[in-house]
């Protein structure tokens, strides 16, 4: 049997002295390519973004374990490199940085990384393309349509060649036609790189390119198909 | 694109904050560099005094500190002359005499009289001929006083001299001062064959300790100072310059508190930034060093700024009709460099404890913060 993408055991995230529970002991598998496009949906304050938060390294559960490619991230006190080299992030309000410009956002996480200025120019370049923006290099992320905002944030979120995507409401500030877009480009990276997607939302349209559809409610997986 | 691409794009794109964290830093140098100006236009005031007898060695007597110091017998003149290693001897003597329709005047003398050359710049005329001669130089507020010109005479104690040459000085205080010859001014002041002070020159190569030695263990009564001695030795300089620097510490503490609140700000507003860099894996070392380096940059602007807006206020000090003439500030390049290192030092100092603080903010808070 292939080892899960992505494993978790018994999460649990609590805060204020654990008066407020956001998880309450998630167990969650995700299987290896194709079925590793998985859509996360619940209503908002249901804990979706807590969990992405924790499998990308930006907070540490209360209990319980997660695996990423069967390896412990507890253990691992890199959680610097491995959101680096591992993990790339799309938000829900893009979180650009207005003073770059769209290609500079992009070269932003090869910083660093052992690339030469030329090779990170000229990744964050093909990125740029990849996504259909080809024209838009030099131009702030405050000139960009919101949909092209989404774009710059996922040639950044790929620009290490990540192997796991956690998109955080990715379409929540996209009309219905650009969510589209945005989801056909998910559905043509996740095919071309077999990148593992997870994605929060509560936006059925989202869900319908999904492999796999988890529930969440009250901080617990309720459902899954 | 490299790490400074970000910070120069950083420090460009918040142009408001920049300048004013900038300016903030530039108010405490520039209050510094005001300050240490005016201490320095102050020292070298008091050096120029003491140059006036061109110098290695300045005799007073030994009670100069008392009220009533008493002055020196004339006549020790001979046996200094004397002494080896001794080149020439000046003398020197200060009253105040009223003359004229003038109360008190304060009257310098010298001898030998082109002395008074290394402080005073002839204006009109020349200098005194001799030690003994009716004459007397006259500073430009005093000939304007008493309406006189270069050829006129002016009645000093029942003796008419005769203006041989109006001086004019940058100190505007010196110029309310007369010059007579020291014979006159010892017969006016009563004290004949008395001097205030004597000036000692050296030969080439004598050693200065040995003769001050000398010196002082055959007048017992003198006080024997050289020159740098007699500058140190200048308490109000010295309280002068105490208390100045304590005005300066004073200001740097509030440039200081100032560039550090600014930072602190500077680091607040950016805390989704801060946590959007820490999502893409950015370690807390890399983000110190960028609020760092911005704060030395801004360090180094603002003490530049500071630089200008120090030498620009002093000037406009000495330009004001209440001090004209009686404060002078004097720059050098050591004052300029000095205030370019505290500021560098303060903009590090205000980007260490933002900085620190930027690493330790959770990426998830900071990515929720607006």
């Amino acid at each position: 049997m292939a080892t899960p993408e992505i494993q978790v055991q018994g999460i649990v995230k609590t805060y204020g002295k654990g008066r407020v529970r956001a998880l309450r002991g998630i167990h969650l598998e995700v299987a290896p390519y194709p079925d590793n496009f998985v859509v996360l949906m619940g209503p908002s304050g249901c804990g979706k973004s807590t969990l992405l938060n924790l499998l990308g390294g930006l907070d540490q559960a209360t209990e319980g374990r997660i695996w990423i490619k069967g390896q412990p991230l507890e253990n691992r006190n890199d959680l610097d490199r491995y959101r680096a080299s591992e993990i790339g992030f799309v938000f829900q309000s893009f979180n650009l940085l207005t003073a770059l410009n769209a290609l500079e956002n992009v070269e932003v996480p090869m910083l660093g990384n052992g690339m030469s200025n030329k090779q990170r120019t000229c990744r964050a370049q093909e990125l740029l393309h990849e996504v259909g923006l080809d024209d838009k290099w030099n131009v702030s992320p405050r000139e960009l349509s919101m949909g092209e905002q989404q774009r710059v944030a996922i040639a950044r979120a790929l620009a290490n060649m990540p192997s796991i995507i956690l998109a955080d409401e990715p379409t929540g500030n996209l009309d219905s036609a650009t969510t589209e877009d945005v989801l056909r480009l998910f559905v043509k990276l996740h095919q071309a790189l077999h990148i593992t997607f997870l994605i929060a939302t509560h936006d059925l349209q989202v869900a319908s390119h999904a492999r796999a559809v988890l529930y969440m409610k009250d901080g617990m997986i309720v459902e899954g198909k | 694109m490299s790490i400074f691409t970000i910070i120069r794009r950083n420090l460009l794109a918040r142009k408001t904050r920049s300048l004013l964290t900038a300016l903030g830093i530039a108010v405490g140098i520039g209050t510094m560099v005001s300050l240490l100006g005016l201490t320095e236009g102050y020292r070298r005031i008091t050096l120029a005094f003491t140059d006036l007898l061109k110098s290695d060695l300045l005799l007073l007597d030994r009670r100069i500190a008392d009220l009533n110091p008493r002055l020196i017998d004339e006549s020790i003149e001979n046996d200094l002359q004397r002494m080896p290693g001794v080149a020439s001897i000046q003398k020197m003597m200060v009253g105040v005499v009223g003359f004229e329709d003038l109360p008190g005047v304060v009257v310098y003398a010298t001898d030998p009289p082109e002395m008074i050359l290394n402080f005073f710049r002839i204006h009109e005329g020349g200098l005194l001929s001799s030690a003994e001669s009716p004459e007397i130089l006259v500073g430009r507020a005093v000939a304007n006083s008493l309406n006189k010109e270069v050829g006129d005479y002016v009645d000093v104690e029942g003796v008419l001299h005769k203006i041989v040459g109006i001086y004019t000085s940058p100190f505007y205080v010196m110029d309310a001062t007369v010059v007579l010859p020291l014979r006159h001014l010892q017969r006016a002041l009563g004290r004949q064959g008395k001097v205030m002070a004597f000036g000692v020159g050296l030969e080439h190569g004598s050693s200065i300790s040995d003769i001050k030695m000398l010196i002082e263990r055959r007048h017992p009564e003198l006080q024997c100072m050289g020159l740098a001695e007699s500058v140190r030795k200048n308490d109000l300089l010295r309280i002068a310059e105490a208390f100045i620097w304590a005005i300066s510490i004073v200001a740097l503490t509030v440039g200081g508190i100032g560039a550090f609140n600014t930072m602190s700000m500077s680091v607040f507003e950016r805390t989704k930034e801060i946590g959007i860099l820490r999502s893409l894996g950015w370690p807390g070392s890399r983000i110190f060093i960028i609020v760092m380096t911005e704060g030395l940059i801004l360090g180094v602007i603002g003490g530049m700024l500071g630089c200008v807006v120090g030498i620009g206020l002093d000037h406009l000090i000495e330009a004001t009709a209440r001090v004209r003439g009686m404060i002078v500030s004097a720059f050098t390049w050591q004052l300029c460099l000095k205030a370019l290192i505290v500021a560098t030092f303060l903009g590090s100092f205000g980007g260490v404890y933002p900085a620190w603080k930027a690493t330790r903010i959770s990426p998830v808070i900071a990515l929720r913060s607006e």
